[in-house]
């Protein structure tokens, strides 16, 4: 039933720019950001009474949401300031979920979510890759350096094995992102690619050759959430959460894990369960769903989100990218913005690009890669080591 | 393929058996006396019933490649490429991460049947690492 308190994305915004930005500090990333966010949305800085964050891969802060307010200005009237830090992939779709119980509950009138990071110009890409390494089991896995691509080869070989998957779908996703940023002015990475060029540049961790892995970039992102009855006298068209879940696990397995190792199921993935839930609340279907946005670290797992969350059968994943349906024009276009792989990804913002993104497909603010009549967008979201699903379902309002 | 910068593991003290097995070149696995659940990773309390009534038992060394990647860009100094990561099934049940060594990277297919070794990564530290049987 639609209430006042129902909760809105009422402004999106991102740092200056997106890609190579040398000089600007992590939270310099944040401010940048959220001032976009505020200036899209017609708020000021005092009007935000809760704020998340999700910490940085380089700029450590033991209370980092903390760290956040302090050097943006936060008013002290603030109600709720919490850092969320459940990775890339999770912790926007957790914004969103913790920020609509914070909305709804009455604690928090207008919450600030912002995300911003450096992992290309702070760190090169030799260091991202060594400090992701140490993102492990420190007493069971470490030892085996299992770096970020190898730990999704896994998950990609074993798709490949249990499906036929090959690598030149792995690709099909790959340059189905770089066409989507060529769409997107603002895209860290747009040059054409193709399939060829993707199976021919140099092997990472096997199956991933460099341009089936998302990239290492710097940028900020911002979402700010609010009621349906504040949002009326603000600028753009609300954006409704429709719908917020997460579901634990993989597989069958019974109770939660949280390092790679002790993955039940490294395919049979937690977001079959979170769809439904989130479906449920929403109040819609599978045909309802206009724009789908995955979260691509690597190459193989959008392949495991539309299969996961219902629109083909497992499996089949593969070739719902090689017959070009998640392609702008396509029948269910993915990651309009050119995800991951090719918008940006510097670190801990990557995911929340998702919201940015979903966001202005919704208000028909995407230009050329508008989807048409776009209404109702849902995004995937991962969680640690293939550990907890995200799925939210936002609705244009009228 | 060690070298002096090659990561060890941190004990976290549940597990000194486990590591002392390890430096034995024995692969012990931890089981609850209580419920019968093997706990893999070794655990001070077991992950299903929560006793702290546990034994050791021997590996029968035994297992097959769940799946693996072959690694390419070394994490850190200490890591010589490639080398080939993967889940190995062990016989008695447990999934645990390791390397596939002795055999060339595009020899190894999942479901393969693999035996365990040990590889000495000091005098004092060693780590449970697998070969195709």
């Amino acid at each position: 039933m639609a209430s006042n308190r129902d909760v809105v994305i009422v402004g999106v915004g991102e740092s200056n720019s997106v890609g190579k930005v040398p000089g600007r500090s992590s939270l310099r990333l944040h401010a940048e950001a959220a001032f976009a966010a505020l200036e899209d949305a017609g708020l000021r800085k005092e009007d935000v009474d809760g704020v998340l964050t999700n910490d940085s891969y380089l700029d450590y802060h033991v209370r980092h949401a903390m760290a956040f307010a302090e050097y943006f200005g936060i008013a002290a009237t603030a109600r709720a300031i919490n850092t969320i830090q459940l990775g890339s992939g999770a912790s926007s779709g957790l914004f969103i979920h913790y920020a609509v119980d914070a909305i709804r509950s009455g604690r928090c009138e207008v919450v600030l979510a912002v995300s911003g990071d450096n992992m290309l110009s702070g760190m090169n890409r030799s260091n991202a890759i060594r400090a992701l390494a140490q993102n492990r089991d420190k007493e069971f896995e470490v030892a085996y350096g299992p770096v970020m691509p190898a730990c999704f080869g896994l998950v990609a070989h074993r798709h490949m094995h249990e499906y036929g998957t090959t690598p030149e779908d792995l690709a099909a996703v790959a340059t189905t992102m770089r066409y989507h940023a060529g769409l997107t002015d603002r895209a860290h990475m747009r040059d054409e690619i193709t399939v060829q060029d993707v199976l021919e540049s140099r092997m990472i961790a096997s199956p991933f050759t460099l341009l089936m892995c998302s990239l290492v970039s710097d940028g900020g992102v911002a979402v700010i959430l609010t009621t349906r009855e504040r949002a009326r006298d603000l600028r753009q068209i609300p954006i409704g959460v429709l719908g917020t879940s997460v579901a634990y696990g993989t597989g069958d397995g019974v109770r939660v894990h949280n390092a790679l190792s002790q993955v039940p199921d490294l395919v049979d993935i937690g977001t079959k369960r979170a769809v439904p839930m989130a479906m449920a609340e929403a109040g819609v279907r599978h045909s309802d769903i206009d724009v789908l946005m995955t979260y691509d670290c690597f190459a193989i797992m959008p392949i495991l989100f539309v299969e996961a969350a219902g629109f083909v059968e497992a499996g089949a994943g593969g070739a719902f990218f090689t017959e070009g349906r998640g392609r702008v024009g396509g029948d269910l276009p993915v990651n309009t913005h050119g995800g991951m792989m090719s918008y940006a990804h510097p670190g801990n913002p990557g995911g929340l690009f998702m919201f940015s993104e979903a966001v202005r497909q919704l208000r028909h603010h995407a230009g050329t890669r508008q989807v048409d009549g776009a209404e109702i967008a849902m995004v995937t979201g991962y969680g640690g080591q293939m550990a907890f699903w995200p799925v939210t379902i936002l609705g244009r309002t009228r | 393929m060690s070298g002096s910068d090659r990561p060890l593991p941190e004990q976290t003290g549940d597990a000194v058996e486990f590591w002392e097995g390890c430096r034995r070149h024995r692969l012990l696995l931890c089981r609850c006396r209580k419920c019968g659940e093997l706990n893999w990773f070794p655990r001070a309390l077991c992950v299903n019933c929560g006793s702290t009534d546990r034994e050791w038992i021997e590996a029968s060394g035994s297992g097959t490649i769940y799946s693996y990647s072959v690694v390419h860009r070394a994490p850190s100094p200490g890591f010589d490429v490639p080398y080939t990561l993967a889940l190995v099934d062990l016989e008695e049940g447990p999934r645990i991460m390791s390397h596939i060594v002795g055999c060339p990277p595009e020899d190894v297919r999942i479901g393969l049947r693999v035996v365990l070794r040990f590889e000495d990564l000091t005098s004092d530290v060693a780590v449970p690492v697998f070969s195709p049987a």
